[in-house]
């Protein structure tokens, strides 16, 4: 498969899309995630509420993805 | 189904005289949800008469069950008669008895711990060859005892300061590490200090063997003897003890579920409000068992008890008990996890019923991952009994993924069964722009629903116009935002002015329902609709892993047999991993859509679990 230069950085910025809104979601989770088990450990029945918080920050590669997948269909068109 | 189960607040007044058969009646009934009464006017009660006794032996078995490190937890009440006064004499004979042997236990451990110092001790300076004498009490010398490195070196230095000392040089205790005694006149202490601590001077303690006579040596055997005998010793109260716990252990468990009981009925009385001759309880009844209740305590007492439901007001506080058909039971684990709704709160139990499966299936979709979830759910529900609940909506969710395993045409990410291609309605890795628009699709119908059920409780609550501008507002800003894509993207034409003016009604609205903060909030409908698109994204991916496995794997099935061995490992190995992220990602993911997305936009919580009397977590 050969693929031209315009290709390759067509990849490379669906690329961008993902792993800058993956690493942004890292690092939300990272001190939500930190909160959320401390104040478990005070309160068992926070489990729920702790974990909805953490997944939270999810959302963001999710639109991340989204837009990878924008970018490609743009390409393609 | 959608309400959780209606509550009455009910009184009874009683005299005094039927104040046990009452306690004992409504234990037995399990269904009045005491409310505790605060101290006013009117005393709490005083403990049964015949509950001090029984919460003190309780005390006494619980301490007893700890000393004998008896961790079962009571199951079973017993059907035996009690006989207080056999049961106390045993506790009695167990306790004193544990207690001797516990107490033998800790003298012999002392001392064993002491003859292990004086063992270690004696084996050191027996290398001096030396009576245990000489090496204290001198009134003109200073004595070390300890371990150094180099001690040849340290010869030569001392040598340095006074002719005046004699250095013996014991046993090797690490590589270039020495015991060593060193006896030096005292006026030079403080100098031959200063140079053992350039050698790294380790002092040993010789204070456990002071009061000993007779060379190291000698004495030696003596404490090695003695040391094993007093271990055999502690060994043999060790066994005597677990054969004591092993025999006591039936007794106490069945003796501590008794006699909580018992404890439980004495203490009811805190509960109530009291008067010299009388006594009121509180509480709250599931409203269909009143009239239960109401004949139960006629036969009990009959004219001499008050028996009146009280009348209540809307935002009085109710204990919930959730009320749901056995196929959606289990998911009420949903709602005891994140927080039981409120009493006049719709219970979304049934809607997640629904919707959690969907969202699971869709997500992990697959013949294969789908059926091994099946059997493994069904074992470990056999495994963990006290998961059921959790296991038996999962088992839900496995039977939806093999469904949607049919639709995305996969089997164990293949798209075929042994050969046999399977008809697919849509393909979840190549069709990535139509999931995508299911997904979002779905995620519309969700938060609508749950506006409409935001737009339900708000109305039961705060009236129409409360709900109008709370929950309507929304819709209406979708339909205007809706429009202007519309419009946007040439699908059809519409004046600019119409989408405009809904927008600004939506925000309008928003501002006199929600206030500031509403606006704030504008984004947040978008975004949620938007994050349904990982249900497209966690299938892609799950999928996507699955076809890798399958791909490495099938370059080994041309070789030879230890190729195809490989080959099966990788496959087995693979998959297994998948398949846990599999459950872990589309379970957190579809409980998450619920919690988040979902539940904002209608659910508050808070509500208090109803916990009837008698209803004990130990019984």
């Amino acid at each position: 498969m050969v693929a031209d230069i315009g290709t390759g950085l067509v990849a490379i910025g669906a690329s961008i899309a993902i792993t800058g809104s993956a690493i942004a979601a890292g690092i939300a989770e990272k001190s939500i995630g930190t909160a959320a088990v401390g104040a478990m450990a005070e309160k068992d029945e926070l489990f729920g509420k702790g974990l909805i918080l953490t997944v939270i920050p999810e959302t963001l590669v999710i639109f991340g993805l989204v837009i990878a997948i924008l970018i490609l269909n743009l390409a393609a068109a | 189904m959608f309400y959780p189960e209606a509550m009455s607040k009910i009184l009874i007044l009683g005299h005094q005289q039927d104040l046990k058969s009452v306690i004992e009646r409504l234990h037995e009934l399990k269904i009045v949800h005491i409310v505790e009464h605060s101290k006013n006017e009117l005393d709490i009660g005083t403990p049964l008469k015949e509950g001090e006794a029984a919460s003190e032996l309780l005390v006494r078995i619980r301490s007893l069950k700890t000393l004998l490190k008896i961790t079962e937890q009571p199951k079973k009440l017993p059907k035996d008669k009690l006989i207080f006064k056999k049961v106390k004499s045993n506790v009695d004979k167990i306790h004193a008895l544990a207690l001797k042997k516990t107490a033998k236990e800790k003298e012999l451990n002392d001392g064993i711990s002491l003859l292990e110092r004086q063992y270690s001790t004696l084996s050191e300076l027996a290398a001096f060859k030396l009576g245990l004498n000489l090496f204290y009490g001198y009134q003109n010398l200073a004595v070390f005892i300890g371990r150094v490195e180099k001690p040849e070196v340290l010869k030569t230095k001392l040598k340095n300061i006074t002719s005046e000392f004699e250095l013996k040089i014991g046993k090797e205790f690490k590589k270039n590490i020495f015991t060593i005694a060193l006896f030096i006149e005292l006026s030079k202490k403080e100098q031959a200090e200063n140079i053992l601590q350039k050698f790294k001077f380790a002092p040993i303690d010789i204070s456990p063997v002071k009061e000993m006579k007779g060379k190291p040596s000698d004495l030696i055997h003596e404490i090695g003897r003695k040391l094993k005998e007093c271990c055999t010793e502690r060994d043999n109260v060790r066994n005597s003890l677990t054969g004591l716990s092993g025999k006591a252990k039936n007794f106490l468990v069945k003796e501590e579920a008794r006699f909580a009981l018992i404890a439980e009925k004495a203490e009811a009385p805190l509960k109530f409000a009291v008067t010299s001759e009388t006594f009121i309880v509180k509480g709250w009844v599931p409203k269909k068992q009143i009239e239960e209740l109401r004949k139960e305590l006629n036969i009990l007492a009959k004219n001499r008890i008050v028996f009146e439901e009280m009348p209540t007001s809307d935002n009085e506080a109710r204990p919930v008990r959730l009320k749901n058909p056995a196929l959606v039971k289990p998911f009420e684990f949903f709602m005891e996890l994140y927080s039981l709704p409120k009493y006049y709160e719709i219970d979304p139990s049934a809607i997640l019923f629904i919707t959690f499966p969907l969202f699971f299936g869709i997500m992990l979709g697959d013949i294969g991952y789908g059926l091994v979830s099946l059997i493994l759910f069904t074992l470990f529900r056999k495994l963990f009994p006290g998961m059921k609940k959790l296991l038996n909506s999962m088992l839900l969710a496995a039977l939806s993924a093999i469904i949607f395993g049919f639709v995305f045409g996969e089997f164990f990410g293949a798209e075929q069964i042994f050969g046999y291609e399977l008809p697919v309605l849509i393909h979840r890795t190549h069709q990535i722009n139509e999931m995508l628009i299911i997904s979002v699709a779905i995620g519309i119908v969700q938060i609508n629903l749950g506006l409409i059920l935001g737009f339900i409780n708000v109305l039961r609550h705060h009236g129409i116009k409360h709900a109008i501008f709370e929950k309507i507002s929304w819709m209406v800003l979708e339909i205007g935002v809706g429009l202007l894509a519309v419009s946007y993207l040439k699908f059809l034409s519409i004046p600019i002015i119409v989408p405009s003016i809904l927008i600004l009604l939506a925000i309008i609205m928003l501002y006199l329902g929600e206030g500031v903060r509403g606006i704030l909030e504008l984004p947040t409908i978008f975004t949620n609709m938007l994050s349904y698109a990982r249900l497209m994204a966690l299938g892609l991916a799950s999928a996507s892993l699955a076809v890798v496995v399958n791909d490495m794997a099938g370059k080994f099935f041309n070789g030879n047999v230890v190729m195809i061995a490989i080959g099966v490992l990788i496959l087995v190995f693979g998959h297994t991993i998948n398949l846990l992220l599999g459950w872990l990602g589309p379970f957190l993911h579809s409980m998450r859509l619920q919690y988040v997305e979902f539940f904002t936009k209608f659910y508050e919580g808070g509500g208090y679990p109803y916990k009837p009397f008698g209803l004990n977590e130990g019984g």
